[in-house]
């Protein structure tokens, strides 16, 4: 989660770092957390489209292993912004280990958790989180509590139903 | 000369239905959504799938209907209308062309459904280059 808790507009992604929507909405989401600032609170939820994806659950324990150390939002941001390098090798795992040395992580610890209960039941929960509100896919949207049109993904557009909620919130 | 007409008229139905599959899946979103079961397309997803905020597969439907429609007219023995097929059909494989290198060197993933236009298109081009054989004897 980025933003504070109390914000008044409340945006909850389910994503997958394999699904390249996905990693074209990444930037215009960056584009409204530096527009709105603390009026907008990002959630990020684990959605790896297993098998379709064979990287995204690495993806996401990477993710998640980093967020352990306090460094879930940089190795989220590497890992979508490096989509095109990543997802057609083989083994990602050691690329994963180059983000996690570069944004400053232990790595040792890191590799532990990657494979540990924590990872996989944070995961999974959110997981069951999108079951329960009926997410089929990724990116799915929900902005406080309301699924976001998929004609309301480009930045414009998003801008405008963001403005809308902070009108309403008043 | 009217057989080959109504070939081109089939072929563009079958170009039609596959643009308006694509118009379908872009105008419910699923073209810029991965889900589990249909996976997720790259290509539909890319910006080249949208020209000047028209989705393509737009423009593709409108094209196979003018087509269906120019062959229609020529089959009557509307001559301009033979003509205007012809430079249709030229653009769309020009187009088609275009679209396949994009899929290949630029977004690097290929869409089966913008390559089974991109064949019917070419099968427009093989009817037309016929029918103009035709008109020379």
């Amino acid at each position: 989660m980025i933003g504070p808790a109390d914000a008044p507009v409340r945006l909850e992604e389910f994503g997958d770092f394999e699904c390249p929507p996905c990693g074209l909405f990444h930037p215009i989401l960056e584009q409204m957390h530096t527009e709105f600032g603390d009026k907008l609170q990002i959630t990020f939820r684990e959605f790896p489209l297993v098998p379709t994806h064979q990287h995204a659950l690495t993806a996401a324990s990477a993710a998640e292993a980093a967020g352990l150390q306090g460094k879930f939002w940089p190795m989220h941001d590497l890992i979508y912004e490096h989509q095109a390098e990543w997802k057609k090798e083989f083994n990602v795992r050691p690329i994963f280990e180059g983000y996690a040395k570069q944004i400053g992580l232990d790595v040792e610890r890191y590799k532990r958790d990657m494979n540990g209960d924590l990872v996989a039941q944070r995961i999974m929960q959110d997981g069951k989180r999108g079951h329960s509100l009926g997410v089929k896919g990724t990116p799915t949207v929900f902005i406080n509590g309301r699924e976001l049109p998929f004609e309301n993904f480009p930045a414009e557009k998003l801008r405008v139903v963001i403005q809308n909620e902070l009108r309403s919130s008043r | 000369m009217k057989k080959l007409y109504a070939v081109a008229a089939l072929l563009s139905l079958f170009g039609l239905a596959d643009a308006l599959y694509l118009t379908v899946e872009h105008v419910t979103g699923q073209s810029v959504r991965c889900t589990i079961i249909s996976g997720c397309s790259e290509v539909l997803s890319s910006p080249y799938a949208v020209v000047a905020g028209i989705p393509l597969a737009v423009i593709g439907a409108g094209a196979y209907f003018t087509v269906f429609s120019l062959a229609i007219l020529a089959a009557f023995n509307y001559r301009i209308a033979g003509t205007l097929l012809t430079v249709l059909v030229i653009a769309m494989f020009l187009v088609s062309l275009w679209l396949i290198y994009l899929q290949a060197f630029v977004i690097r993933e290929f869409c089966q459904y913008c390559l089974l236009s991109a064949a019917i298109t070419l099968a427009l081009l093989v009817v037309m280059v016929i029918v103009h054989k035709y008109r020379l004897r």
